[in-house]
């Protein structure tokens, strides 16, 4: 009894863990097997969870119906743009925020990481008043000119890792002469590349997920991204499910790759985000 | 002479670490303060982008309270916020413990649960709509095997909110990984005495592991209901899914429980071009955001210090 006892403790965790690995990833199969499917098979009453065949039409389809890979092109547009801007201006606010000692400099960074407290529905109408004002509503600007004046959550999190850089070494090179320029680029910049591939990571990500801020401003169809591209197969008689279930994988793909490839940024810079 | 040598090095740093604060400060001068400071005044007006503001002091918070579909889409917000929030954090932290224990695997677990959280929200709720279809959806295929009925998932205004909340416990990724971080940084010695006194696993988890990582669990439930009350993309995709358009129209699903608060602002200013009135109640969310957050970390003072 005891035995039995004892290894329901040890097996336990093991049952309930790949319990909750399938139901997480079960959406997941879900989405793939269903863009395999026919139409007929996917809506037939006794279809299983597997296809019963390759059926790659949905795929043909997808490009069929929506300019795929002009989305993909906004896309990959807006996301770059905003990868570049996080990675020319973060760096600098960070290095200031860790490294250098001024006055005020505490109550700034009070300031940033309130501000991420800020909903975005309170900036909202004042802010696209301005780039209507300005008559950029319907181009890629509004997505990415903010990218250029630095994001708190990154700002916050290269802070982190640069706050690890130890003083010793930028004191030493401002004996040697080093002006605060030349130790962020010689000393702080090579010390922070984990950091720095972190808020690359992030910012590629929500860009490329981003859907309230394309909404209101990449509003024509020659502009679409794919999260709103993907709408095109919602319409009001019939959702083309097949079609769809293809196109939101081709979507989550890059996601995906860049998850395996970058696994240690991802929970590393997740990890460091939330011990602040 | 130390003092003299250090407030020279003092200012040697002022001009460049000023410097390179300022592209933050400039932004968010033009992008946060600005467009806050300009709300609050939007609010008391009556225009649009078509329309100049005009004065009508209070008339649009009045009118909001005498809304029905105001309140509805409060009422659904809190509502989700109250069960979404304890729900995911409790999955969360259940999530991380398990995954603390000396399992083999761990990784593939860890990215099995993480990788949910990071998909685009667009695409995976256009999934959980297919999921949750009545007729041909996989839930209902499951649960048919256990002799359920079919349940509208997503068209029952009974079951919606239910929808949303299994939807938003599947995102818990990020959550897990953090408490997971938090739960590994704990020292090990603070275990120790209760090692000797024979405390098993859950009474460690309960009186050293939680008091220890309060602080976190507490970031992530603000963080948690300022998500909560910013709730858009998913409810917009599943009522696009259902209808078709739904912003003419400014639908909000099955008896209105997918109107969700910014849904309805986001309506109110680009449906009806009431923007001021969609001001209005983008100010009352940030001060419901505002209060709920100074009274968790006040009030949390008690409760994160313990230990």
């Amino acid at each position: 009894m005891k035995q039995v006892s004892r290894i329901v403790v040890k097996y336990l965790p093991y049952f309930v863990l790949i319990l909750l690995a399938l139901i997480f990833i079960f959406p997941i199969v879900i989405m793939v097997s269903t863009s395999f499917k026919s139409m007929k098979e996917a809506f037939s009453n006794n279809s299983g969870l597997f296809p019963t065949s390759f059926y790659i039409d949905n795929y043909k389809n997808v490009f069929a119906t929506i300019p795929f890979f002009q989305y993909l092109g906004n896309t990959m547009y807006v996301t770059i743009m905003n990868v570049i801007g996080t990675l020319i201006v973060t760096p600098m606010i960070a290095y200031s925020l860790a490294k250098l000692k001024w006055r005020g400099r505490d109550v700034v960074f009070s300031i940033i990481v309130a501000s991420m407290l800020i909903p975005y529905t309170a900036t909202m109408i004042p802010l696209y008043k301005i780039w209507a004002n300005v008559n950029l509503v319907g181009t890629f600007w509004p997505l990415i000119i903010p990218a250029f004046f630095g994001y708190p959550f990154y700002i916050i999190l290269l802070r982190q890792f640069m706050l690890s850089i130890p003083d010793e070494l930028l004191e030493a090179a401002r004996i040697d002469g080093c002006g605060a320029f030349s130790r962020f680029l010689k000393i702080v910049i090579p010390l922070s590349k984990p950091g720095l591939a972190t808020i690359t990571i992030f910012a590629f990500m929500n860009t490329y997920s981003d859907f309230l801020a394309p909404l209101l401003y990449a509003n024509s169809a020659d502009h679409y991204t794919l999260s709103l591209g993907l709408q095109s197969f919602m319409n009001e008689h019939s959702v083309d499910w097949t079609s769809l279930m293809a196109a939101a994988t081709l979507f989550m793909i890059p996601i995906i790759l860049l998850f395996l490839f970058a696994q240690k940024y991802f929970i590393e810079g997740i990890s460091t985000s939330g011990l602040k | 002479m130390q003092i003299a040598k250090r407030q020279s090095k003092l200012s040697r740093d002022t001009v460049p670490g000023i410097l390179f604060v300022l592209p933050w400060v400039v932004g968010f001068l033009l992008f946060s303060l600005y467009p806050i400071i300009m709300s609050a005044y939007y609010s008391f007006t009556d225009f649009s982008t078509i329309k100049a503001p005009v004065w009508v002091g209070l008339d649009n918070y009045t009118n909001l309270f005498h809304d029905a579909r105001f309140i509805t889409s409060v009422i659904n917000t809190l509502v989700y916020v109250a069960i979404s929030v304890p729900a995911t954090i409790f999955l969360g932290l259940i999530t991380a413990s398990l995954l603390n224990l000396k399992i083999k695997g761990r990784a593939i677990f860890r990215a099995i649960f993480y990788i949910p959280s990071i998909l685009p929200i667009v695409a995976s709720t256009m999934v959980w709509v297919w999921i949750l279809d009545p007729i041909d959806g996989y839930l209902n295929k499951l649960l048919s095997l256990f002799g359920v009925g079919q349940i509208n998932w997503l068209g029952d205004s009974n079951f919606t909110r239910l929808s949303l909340i299994i939807m938003s416990m599947w995102c818990i990724g990020t959550t897990t990984v953090i408490f997971l971080a938090a739960i590994q940084d704990v020292p090990a010695e603070l275990y120790e005495a209760a090692d000797l006194d024979g405390a098993g696993r859950f009474h460690k988890m309960l009186n050293i592991t939680m008091p220890t990582i309060a602080h976190v669990i507490l970031y992530q439930i603000i963080l948690a209901i300022i998500g909560g009350f910013q709730y858009f993309t998913q409810v917009y995709v599943i009522i696009t899914a259902q209808n078709g358009h739904l912003v003419q129209g400014a639908l909000g699903g099955p008896n209105d429980s997918l109107l969700m608060y910014p849904l309805y602002l986001y309506y109110n200013a680009f449906t009806y071009l009431k923007m001021g009135r969609a001001s209005a109640m983008a100010w009352i969310l940030f001060l419901i955001v505002g209060v709920i957050t100074y009274i968790l970390t006040k009030t949390s003072k008690k409760w994160v210090d313990l230990q």
